[in-house]
């Protein structure tokens, strides 16, 4: 187990350089050079041409490379142009925000998924299963900035049970007040996050439980005289969330992608947020490091999704 | 010369275990099967499941990628891809497989289907490709609206005639039938057996005939070939094979037919168990100390056993079969 | 037939399942008794009921999508008036299933011990201790060598064969009257499938239990069964002991069954093939001898419009009058009526 688990972390390491020199290159054959914007404009091209000089900017991309690799090392991604303060900072600052608003959506997605597409599953047909088939099917129409553009504007301006805007009231004082703030600020992004992310996981457990429902397995255990109720608590449940769990590594990465409409419409201050006004300042080194970030965070998460997938279904388990 | 030499053919697969997940060992699927097939037979491959008999059938058709050993067609080696192509083997060599289902492409009318293998080896005009198509559901008794129809319009034993119509098309010399009937039921198998028959009077089609059924086997097959953990135990005609099996394993296959003669039935169960028991006991005698089959020997002409040369004499003896 | 012995008796048994708002006949009035100490055999074709009437035994179909009739008396229960909770009094407890495919029918998360143990949960109040010794005994009963490390293993690392001698453990656990097999050595090679018949055999000796064998395999009948039912197109056609379906079969059907197998002495023949197809649900005639259509040459006249059962020796009846006249079309004076 650990060995698989240990085997599979190896494995990515060669991904990890494989997707730095990809992002690298990317940053590379970006227009514009890295002192456009911080030297006076009416500056000698020739002390320009110095400054690359001695910035290694003329060596071959291999060794740009490599320094940029130390430097990353050393948690030094460079400045941003636009905030003029270190990328790190910069980022760190705001990581933070992200993973507790994705963390949120995350456990409400789940908490209203389950039960939904369970109960809809074991009720194919009836009244509650056309309910929520149609609650699926609207909100997999709409575009996911549609529904928080509707939300923001029924719960935040109209009936103004929300804050529209930001992490954290300027008025917060105190450990408890601060985080009963943060908390109120993800509440509407971090519900409206889940009715869009409930959608797939909903459809696909219905469809899982349906199947279960008229396996062989499950015949089985009706001819053993197993009640119905014991029936779904001890075969299809597990058997139908197998899937669902080994998609769990996968729906954070989804949610990392996600925050990025969540904390624009929002104007939460997170990384997704981050991200757009960098493009739309073309803050490279941010840029960078943030598409450098997202795809070491996709990695991880398929990492998860193996990890767990192995660990609850016991025909993975063989080396 | 034979149609097709198959010579020591192996098809292994690499097990990988281990931290750095380097191949440790192999599964040797097929390890060292040799057997020729006639123009206008049937030849066939009987084993259990696991024993390597669909592997030497793919490996026959091209489909299977061979470790080692040769497959002689027309002077050439077909297990190379080149061969193949020079040769255009699959032209000639064509495969039914036992799931009709999942066989035929359920998106594909039958006039496709069966014309197929036409448009890829011949060039013919549109006319003449749905003449000979309406030739072929002629010749496998489906009615010329059958053309038109998917797949799952059609009953199992209808499903197979049409993959033996699309196995036919190319006037090949030899067919791979791959579990042919197994998934049918009675009178849908006759059906389709009597139909493998006629076209093979007709056409003079040889067969490749993979079976783990000795019941249909019997009816079907000139020469048999018995196999057991990817090694042959056991070659001969009908004969041979039912009426002076040599090998253990051949049978314990034998015993286990269950037969429709009530009356009997007590004598028939006494003289498997016994079979069974000599298995039991005997496996050092019949198995090389790794357990693996010995290679084969010849005891008559037409009759070849895996065993030691001086047990394969002493039961040839005992059978009532002497070295010729 | 003496009905004192029989603990299980079907009377009148049709089962019909919805297909585009419509109700279609898959078995229609079906009787049979079964009695201790004998295994029924229940043979025919793909699509012929075999399959529904033991589903139909075990009520487990959903009541939504079937409508059934008749009467299936368990020792003195009719089991089609139980509600699911009263089903499954008996399910597991007194009757046990075997199905066809090993693999699916064992669920691939659960370890072998405790499907095992499952039905004991619900039908006895033995303790966490008994039953798994229990778990243990009937794993040895059903001939599996090493029952600690079967026990402890799923289903994915256990053999075709073995996988069937768990299910077979399942159905045994609590010791039923009544154990139905579908089919169960269809998937599995010659060799293994003589083992479990062996195994079923020997447990109905020591159990005492009545075993009805579902199977299209009439080698399989010949060899284990007592008795024989042969179906067709949802009806009996023809029961009796084996040896008389087997030594003098009577119905057109039977025999066609009989001759359309290969034989010793028909290598170099054709087979015979049954003319036709089975006809579907939806097609199903109301009245007359649903076999007539395959055997064309039989005239109408020796058909019963609505045909019974007929006794021809003690023990073996054979449905519809044609049987008298039947013969195959290269014997002499097959047109006779």
């Amino acid at each position: 187990m650990w060995k698989t688990i240990l085997r599979r972390f190896l494995i990515m390491i060669p991904e990890v350089i494989i997707l730095s020199i990809l992002v690298f290159l990317l940053a590379k054959a970006m227009p514009g050079d890295p002192f456009t914007g911080s030297i006076n404009p009416k500056a000698d091209p020739a002390q320009i041409h110095h400054l690359m000089k001695i910035n290694g900017l003329y060596d071959p991309w291999y060794q740009q490379y490599w320094n940029w690799v130390v430097h990353l090392f050393h948690g030094n991604l460079g400045n941003s142009y636009q905030y003029q303060e270190p990328v790190t900072r910069l980022i760190g600052g705001r990581a933070a925000n992200t993973l507790w608003l994705a963390l949120f959506t995350m456990i409400l997605t789940y908490v209203f998924a389950l039960p939904m597409g369970v109960y809809a599953g074991r009720h194919e047909g009836k009244l509650p299963d056309t309910v929520i088939r149609v609650y699926t099917y609207v909100t997999y129409c709409i575009p996911f900035f549609v529904i928080l553009v509707i939300g923001i504007w029924i719960f935040g301006y109209v009936l103004g049970w929300f804050p529209t805007t930001g992490s954290i009231s300027s008025d917060a004082t105190g450990w408890l007040h601060t985080l009963g703030s943060r908390f109120y600020h993800i509440l509407l992004p971090g519900l409206l996050g889940a009715l869009f992310g409930t959608v797939n996981i909903v459809q696909y457990l219905r469809s899982e439980v349906i199947d279960s429902k008229h396996s062989d397995y499950v015949r089985t255990a009706r001819s053993k005289g197993v009640p119905s109720k014991d029936i779904y608590r001890h075969h299809i449940f597990r058997n139908s969330l197998l899937p669902i769990a080994a998609f769990a590594g996968y729906s954070i990465t989804g949610l990392l992608n996600g925050s990025i409409f969540t904390e624009t419409v929002f104007s939460y201050p997170g990384m997704g947020l981050l991200f757009v006004n960098s493009i739309s300042y073309r803050d490279y080194t941010v840029i960078t490091a943030l598409v450098l970030i997202y795809g070491i965070l996709n990695l991880i998460g398929t990492l998860l999704s193996d990890i767990i997938l192995s660990i609850v279904d016991p025909r993975i388990r063989i080396q | 010369m034979s149609l097709i030499e198959i010579k020591d053919l192996k098809v292994h697969y690499p097990i990988r275990s281990g931290f750095w997940n380097r191949v440790t060992d192999s599964v040797r699927a097929v390890d060292g099967v040799s057997f020729d097939i006639e123009a206008g037979e049937t030849y066939g491959l009987v084993g259990e499941s696991g024993s390597g008999k669909s592997t030497t059938g793919k490996s026959v058709v091209g489909l299977e990628k061979v470790t080692s050993g040769s497959i002689m067609y027309k002077g050439l080696d077909i297990t190379k891809a080149e061969n193949r192509r020079k040769l255009d083997y699959n032209h000639d060599v064509q495969m039914i497989f036992q799931d009709s289902l999942s066989s035929l492409n359920p998106r594909k009318r039958i006039e496709d289907i069966i014309a197929e293998p036409l448009r890829n080896f011949e060039n013919l005009s549109k006319d003449d490709e749905k003449l000979r198509v309406l030739q072929l559901l002629n010749i496998v008794g489906l009615d010329a609206d059958a053309l038109y129809k998917y797949p799952h319009q059609f009953s199992g034993g209808q499903r197979q005639r049409i993959g033996v119509a699309r196995a036919v098309a190319t006037n090949p010399k030899l067919i791979i039938a791959d579990e042919p009937v197994s998934a049918l039921d009675l009178s849908v198998q006759a059906q389709v057996l009597n139909f493998m028959k006629k076209i093979q009077r007709e056409f003079g089609i040889s067969y490749l005939f993979i079976s783990h059924d000795l019941g249909v086997v019997r009816h079907m097959c000139n020469n048999i070939a018995i196999m057991n953990r990817g090694r042959l135990v056991e070659i001969g005609t009908r004969d041979d094979i039912y009426n002076h099996p040599l090998h253990i394993y051949t049978k314990r296959l034998l015993a286990a037919i269950p037969e429709t003669n009530v009356n009997s039935r007590e004598a028939h169960r006494a003289s498997r168990l016994a079979v069974e028991e000599v298995y039991r006991e005997q496996q050092s005698k019949y198995y090389d100390e790794q357990g693996e089959a010995y290679p084969l020997v010849q005891v008559t002409p037409t009759h070849a056993v895996a065993l030691p040369q001086n047990v394969a004499q002493q039961l040839a003896r005992q059978e009532g079969e002497v070295q010729a | 037939m003496e009905t004192a012995s029989n603990f299980l008796n079907i009377k009148d048994v049709s089962t019909a399942f919805k297909i585009d708002g419509q109700y279609y006949d898959a078995i229609s009035h079906i009787n049979l008794q079964v009695q201790h100490d004998e295994i029924l055999a229940i043979v025919g074709e793909s699509g012929c009921g075999k399959s529904t009437l033991a589903t139909t035994i075990m009520g487990l179909h959903d009541p939504a999508e079937t409508k059934i009739s008749g009467e299936v008396d368990f020792e003195g229960t009719d089991l089609l008036k139980l509600d699911e909770n009263g089903y499954n009094q008996f399910r597991g407890a007194k009757i046990g299933m075997i199905f066809q495919d090993p693999l699916s029918a064992l669920n691939p998360l659960k370890r072998i011990e405790d499907q095992i143990s499952e039905v004991m949960d619900y039908h006895t109040d033995l303790s966490a201790e008994d039953k798994h010794k229990h778990v243990l005994e009937l794993l040895d009963q059903v001939g599996i060598v090493n029952p600690q490390r079967t026990a402890r293993q799923f289903p994915h690392e256990l053999s075709g064969g073995m996988r069937q001698r768990v299910i077979i453990a399942i159905a045994i656990a609590c010791k039923p009257d009544l154990i139905i097999a579908d089919e169960p050595t269809t998937a599995l090679d010659v060799t293994i499938q003589a083992q479990i018949l062996d195994v079923l055999r020997d447990i109905q000796k020591e159990n005492h239990a009545g075993i009805i064998l579902i199977t299209h395999d009439l080698g399989v009948v010949a060899e284990t069964a007592d008795r024989v039912a042969v179906m067709y197109a949802g009806q009996i056609v023809e029961q009796g002991s084996v040896e008389q379906v087997f030594n003098t079969p009577e119905h057109p059907y039977t025999r066609s069954l009989l001759r359309s197998m290969p034989q010793r002495d028909n290598e170099n023949d054709d087979l015979y093939v049954i003319q036709g197809n089975v006809p579907s649900l939806q097609k199903m005639p109301a009245t007359g001898d649903r076999f007539a259509p395959r055997i064309p040459w039989v005239p109408a006249e020796a058909h019963e419009e609505h045909p019974t059962m007929h006794e021809v020796a003690p023990g073996h009846e054979v449905r519809c009058t044609c049987y008298k006249h039947f013969k195959f079309p290269d014997e002499q004076g097959s047109v006779t009526v």
